[in-house]
């Protein structure tokens, strides 16, 4: 089934080469099949975030200052495997806002934090949004004697004001309980206090180990948006075409800057195909993870091009990477390796069923 | 500065110290305190030595920051941290003033220097009306002479209504707003600007706050008050003048006894300040010139209550005469209060007092004091003792007039008494035995007035003394057979010689005597030339005198410890436990008999475990507890000391 290419390049290749050829490659954007439903909704999100914080604010002035009761915000869960384009599509989403030359310098509309799985308690999620502003005082909330809750949320408050910030997106928010199921309830109480006190919209991005958290408590229910799947592509029609078409993309733009010398041939026929979905199992951040381990292996090899046998490799290099990180059960890790017992039959069946719509549909 | 690191706060290092976010703008006259404790109040940092940690500095105690903070690190380490230029911080330290411009002046308050003492450190004063115009804590609010604010005239406020407490800098607030009183979240939830304090009353508002504006934050203020004043005073700077506002104030507002050396300044712990009446009342004397100190001084000389005729200055002017000599009031003020001071005098000067007290024959005390060199304090317990009467001047003045003559007698007496120690030295017996001599009627006390005058107490009359010397080298009848005293006393058969014992059978018998030809002889030489003429006689009459003497006989605890067989330590922990009784006023000697009575009556642990061979004391502590015999010291003691009788027969044996 396999189509093999020929080594145009017989020479090794220098360390400077290989970095600028892996550059090329890491400059290669694709938009997410999902990026626009995820760019909408934060739009949205952002708006209604605005309004609302504007009446609360509006409020707040009206009562002297003095604590008032604010309007609650709102939570919006990202949900999807490891890889699955989360990080990514919301990276882009902030590049994008930030690249608005109107914007001016000192505001942070949209805040990104990155969880640390040492996360065990609402402190600590406070001191790293405080830190993700650069404040210093995260140090005192975080070691801080008299620790208070509201306390903290009221400093995070008025900075977020300060900084006009209305969405803060909590990436890797699996890590939260990541020392247990146990601290989702305490969590879900510090989110539910964040989007309560009328601070700022959450965004909450990771795995769907994420979602105890969000169902263990009713009130945080209630504030939340629908969540936003950012899941496997399933074998149906739909899914597929976004699959088959985001591969054909990847290799052609490969092509296109100059990464490889030669196609691959990803998407060359239904076997090809079906290979590729079994390797990636319908995630399209695994397809250009593996490509990209499969185009260093080329390269160390003195290959400007990459062979189906070094994307075979890499695959099984991904699955030994992917095994170290889910841990030792191996839960998480393809049985079937697609590259010597071939895709499987399900599969070839819809993507066959999809090549023949395809061809009918341009018939 | 030199921080005292506190080991549970972790310091920023000054070059990775990030600025605050939220940051505040200083406003002009707020201290640096008020400006940090503001600054952070919009943080979720809730004490103020955790947030300092932040900015690079590491104290337990932020009140010590304004005058402590000196290094220049550190300084542009805190204006990062609160966003500011560093001249914002520097203008509002207390520079140490090395040069001390003024007298006692050690610090510099917005470019005047000061007295560090005046700064109150650690409690926060407010004024509820100014912080309702401006959220800032005024620096002048940290003077503690000052009890109010110079702009709204109202009374500081130093302690919350409502907890209680004082206002302090430890835990971070806004200004307004009470530190300790704080909800469940650390909220602070009393607004100090709901409690208004009263307002000075005081119409001369120009005079009243001259002092105030002589040290402003604003230069202007400073120096238009500065011209203000009236042109003898204008050769004086700013920090004297200030300083004399105040010290004159303080010389005013002291109520207490009068002294001569200094002027009182306030307690750290005294808030209360100066009473504003009277600051505005000295500041307008500044503020004039010409006659206003005259009369100043006039009428602090009428409101004396103790005032009589021909009295000193002191009584006169209270403390307002002491600023001519106090060295912390600049010099200058100094001569115009003394020549203030000298007018006064001259006005209402009695030219007849001196001529009628030498008249009467007496003189003043210190005037007798320095006529026979003694000391004031002396003559003071001469006369309280009794031994000089005194009369007051003829004029009702306080000044005490004495006789000479009195004088002379009462230092005569003085100088008439031998102390103890001096004639046991010469004599040659213990000190404690002169109560035996003093009982025998050989020496006597002085009286009693004259007993209170000397340092020590204990001392003999001088004749006495000398009478007993003269007794013990009496010359014998020529050619009278006699053999030397110090051959004798061997006859006597102790191994220790009592000799107070000899000196009393000496002093007493008439056959005793030193050889005629020699003549000259000292006290101390008595027992080497002292000669006996009736050996028989004088061993009866030791012997006789030696009983008597018994109640005086007195061992040490060493000598103790050889007689009851013990170590000396167990002697000492008997005495403290008031097993062995010590002689009142004899140290820690102990009565002879008492001592050998208890050795009779009593057996030690440590001697029957020797005598029955038991190796430790424990087993025959069980074994005696078995037959209900118990230590005199209950529980664990080491000293095992049991009753003989109460011993078993076959053990009291020992």
């Amino acid at each position: 089934m396999l189509h093999t290419v020929e080594n145009t390049s017989a020479s090794s290749l220098s360390a400077a080469a290989i970095q600028a050829r892996l550059d090329k490659f890491d400059d290669i954007f694709i938009t997410h099949p999902r990026l626009l439903a995820l760019r909408g909704e934060m739009d949205t999100l952002m708006s209604q975030t605005q309004s609302r914080v504007a009446k609360n604010e509006k409020r707040r002035i009206a009562a002297g200052n003095r604590p008032i009761k604010p309007d609650e915000l709102w939570l919006l869960p990202v949900i999807g495997p490891s890889g699955s384009g989360k990080s990514f599509s919301t990276s882009s989403i902030v590049d994008s806002l930030y690249a608005d030359p109107d914007l001016p310098p000192d505001e942070i509309p949209v805040l990104v934090v990155t969880l640390r799985s040492s996360s065990r308690s609402p402190r600590h999620v406070q001191a790293q949004i405080l830190e993700a502003f650069d404040s210093p005082e995260a140090a005192a909330v975080l070691r801080g004697r008299d620790y208070s809750e509201a306390y903290a949320n009221d400093s995070i408050r008025k900075i977020a004001r300060l900084k006009k910030t209305h969405l803060v997106i909590l990436d890797e928010a699996h890590n939260l309980l990541a020392n247990g199921i146990s601290l989702a309830p305490k969590m879900a109480k510090a989110f539910k206090s964040l989007v309560n006190d009328g601070i700022f919209s959450l965004v909450l991005c990771g795995t769907e180990e994420v979602m105890p958290l969000l169902n263990c408590d009713g009130e945080l229910q209630s504030r939340q948006k629908e969540v936003l799947d950012f899941g496997r592509f399933r074998l149906n029609a739909e899914d597929l075409s976004y699959f088959l078409n985001f591969v054909a993309l990847l290799e052609s733009e490969m092509m296109t800057k100059g990464v490889v010398d030669a196609p691959i041939g990803l998407t060359m026929d239904a076997d090809a195909c079906a290979t590729v979905y079994d390797m990636s199992e319908g995630v399209i951040g695994i397809v250009a993870r593996i490509m990209r381990l499969a185009l260093e292996r080329a390269m160390k090899a003195g290959s400007t091009t990459v062979t189906w046998e070094d994307v075979g490799n890499a695959y099984r290099s991904w699955q030994v990477i992917k095994k170290s990180l889910a841990g030792t059960d191996g839960k998480s890790v393809n049985k079937r390796d697609p590259f010597l017992k071939g895709p499987d039959t399900r599969t070839i069946d819809a993507v066959n069923r999809k090549l023949k719509t395809d061809h009918q549909a341009k018939a | 500065m030199t921080p005292i690191l506190n080991p549970n706060i972790l310091v920023t290092p000054p070059d990775r110290v990030r600025p605050l976010i939220l940051s505040e703008t200083p406003i002009p006259g707020e201290s640096l305190l008020g400006f940090i404790s503001r600054s952070l109040a919009n943080t979720a940092i809730t004490r103020l030595t955790p947030g300092l940690a932040l900015a690079g500095i590491g104290t337990f105690r932020p009140e010590c920051l304004p005058r402590g903070l000196s290094d220049a690190g550190q300084i542009t380490s805190l204006a990062k941290f609160l966003n500011v230029d560093p001249t914002e911080i520097r203008s509002r330290l207390y520079v140490s003033n090395t040069q001390m411009l003024s007298p006692g002046a050690d610090i510099t308050f917005n470019a005047v220097a000061i007295r560090g003492t005046y700064r109150e450190i650690r409690t926060r004063r407010i004024s509820p009306r100014a912080l309702v115009r401006s959220s800032a804590h005024q620096t002048i609010w940290e003077l503690r002479p000052f009890n109010f604010d110079p702009n709204t005239l109202e009374y500081l406020l130093d302690t919350c209504p409502v907890c209680g407490t004082r206002l302090g800098w430890l835990r971070v607030s806004k200004p307004h707003m009470c530190d300790r009183c704080v909800d469940e979240d650390f909220r602070h939830t009393t607004d100090l600007r709901d409690f208004l304090q009263p307002l000075v009353e005081v119409d001369d508002v120009e005079a009243l706050t001259l002092a105030h504006r002589l040290i402003s934050h604003d230069p202007e203020i400073r120096s238009s008050a500065h011209a203000s004043v009236a042109s003898e005073w204008r050769d004086h700077s700013p920090s004297e003048l200030f300083e004399s506002v105040l010290g004159i104030s303080f010389a005013m507002s002291d109520a207490g006894p009068v002294t001569q050396q200094r002027v009182k300044r306030p307690k750290t712990t005294d808030l209360s300040g100066i009473d504003a009446s009277t600051l505005a009342r000295v500041s307008r004397v500044i503020l004039e010139g010409g006659g206003a100190l005259d009369g100043l001084i006039e009428e602090v000389r009428a409101e004396r209550r103790q005032r009589f005729e021909n009295c000193s200055e002191i009584h006169e002017f209270g403390q307002i005469s002491a600023l001519q000599r106090c060295r912390s009031i600049p010099f200058k003020t100094g001569l115009m209060f003394a020549s203030a001071v000298s007018r006064s005098l001259a006005r209402t000067r009695n030219r007849n007092a001196t001529r009628l007290r030498e008249a009467a024959g007496r003189i003043r005390v210190a005037d007798a004091a320095a006529q026979f060199g003694i000391s004031r304090r002396l003559l003071e317990k001469m006369l309280s003792s009794g031994l000089v009467d005194y009369k007051l001047g003829e004029h009702r003045g306080l000044t005490r007039l004495v006789e000479p003559a009195q004088v002379a007698g009462a230092i005569a007496q003085l100088k008439s008494c031998v102390p103890d120690e001096t004639i046991a030295g010469t004599i040659g017996i213990p000190e404690r035995h002169l109560g035996f001599l003093e009982a025998g009627g050989l020496l006597h006390r002085p009286n009693e007035a004259i007993r209170t005058l000397l340092p020590r107490g204990t001392s003999f009359t001088r004749a006495s003394f000398e009478g007993l010397g003269a007794l013990l080298l009496r010359p014998l009848a020529p050619n009278q057979n006699s053999t030397p005293l110090l051959e004798v006393v061997g006859e006597v058969g102790t191994d220790q010689i009592d000799w107070v014992a000899v000196v009393a059978v000496v002093a007493r018998g008439d056959r005793y005597g030193v050889h005629p030809a020699d003549t000259g002889l000292r006290i101390e030489d008595w027992r080497d030339n002292l000669r006996v003429v009736d050996v028989d006689r004088f061993v009866v009459d030791f012997a006789a005198a030696a009983a008597e003497l018994s109640p005086f006989r007195t061992i040490s605890p060493a000598e103790a410890a050889a007689i009851l067989g013990v170590p000396v330590p167990f002697v000492y922990r008997a005495i403290d436990r008031d097993i062995l009784e010590k002689l009142p006023g004899e140290g820690s000697r102990l009565d002879l008999e008492s001592v050998v009575r208890f050795a009779a009556e009593n057996t030690f642990g440590r001697r029957l475990a020797s005598h029955f061979g038991v190796k430790n004391t424990n087993v025959l502590r069980q074994e005696l507890a078995k037959s209900n015999v118990h230590p005199i010291v209950p529980g664990k003691s080491r000293d095992l000391i049991y009753r003989m009788a109460e011993l078993p027969a076959r053990l009291s044996d020992p």
